[in-house]
């Protein structure tokens, strides 16, 4: 029972996922593909609660969702007159995208299914808030310092390119 | 149930989607968020090995958390690198930037 409901739950968030997914990728209108980037973004958070990853999905809905919907959405505001909103937004290459984009998934479908075909069936295992601190702070202690500083530099770098040309 | 097999299928249709945005958007934000949902979906993948894993297996959800933060700070100077480009030539349109086309 339990195992159904998930099931179903897990499938009804991959069809929203796929479907705002490439609404995002062939809307015209810029900031309708933005929206549909945030309810991707939800989706994706959804299935993360599926998985058992909890705080990976707050982080997700609070960084993504929180962060970069807003910062795209700023963009795209900024970057665009209302009459140019909806041009043209498909380049020329269309159809050999199409068919590149198809064979790859083609190529990995095959491979991936092949490589992970046997059913394994998941222990239930719950990977709480504080196992992730902690393991942040004494196994993975290195690779957060370096995340911080990399913040600390885009944002130092994000504000100098942004900023009006003062003489 | 669900399976290894679902969660992989899932992503590698996602990556595809993503593929196919990136090289067809002519636009520089929506080849950002392009970039983004490919970004996504290998997330979708470390999650989902993360639970599949024989015993509780911290790496996937990790390895996630990092790749979220990075994908914030790369994003965040790809708009502003757009915008100083849009104050330079007003418009973002991607066939238009070709100033050091031989």
């Amino acid at each position: 029972m339990i195992a159904a409901v998930q099931s179903m739950v897990f499938f009804f968030l991959a069809a929203i996922v796929v479907a705002s997914a490439l609404a995002a990728v062939t809307r015209k209108n810029l900031f309708h593909s933005a929206l549909f980037f945030g309810l991707f973004l939800l989706g994706i958070a959804g299935i993360y609660l599926v998985l058992a990853a909890d705080f990976v999905a707050i982080t997700q809905i609070f960084v993504y969702v929180g962060g970069v919907v807003v910062l795209i959405s700023f963009a795209v505001m900024l970057t665009s007159r209302i009459a140019e909103a909806s041009q043209q937004q498909i380049s020329e290459q269309r159809e050999a995208s199409l068919v590149a984009a198809t064979i790859l998934l083609g190529v990995m479908l095959l491979v991936l299914n092949q490589a992970f075909s046997s059913a394994k069936t998941a222990v239930p295992k719950e990977i709480g808030v504080a196992l992730i601190g902690k393991a942040l702070l004494t196994s993975y202690a290195l690779p957060f310092e370096m995340v911080a500083l990399l913040l600390l530099v885009a944002m130092v770098a994000a504000i100098l390119m942004a900023r009006e040309d003062t003489p | 149930m669900i399976t290894l097999a679902q969660v992989i299928t899932l992503s590698a249709i996602l990556f595809s989607i993503g593929v196919y945005g990136a090289l067809t958007r002519r636009n520089a934000v929506g080849i950002l968020i392009s970039v983004e949902i490919m970004l996504n979906s290998a997330n979708l993948n470390f999650i989902g090995f993360s639970y599949f894993a024989e015993r509780p297996l911290l790496t996937g959800q990790m390895f996630a958390i990092f790749v979220i933060a990075v994908a914030a700070a790369e994003i965040t100077l790809g708009l502003a690198l757009v915008l100083a480009v849009y104050k330079n030539i007003e418009t973002i349109d991607m066939q238009k930037m070709n100033i050091m086309k031989g």
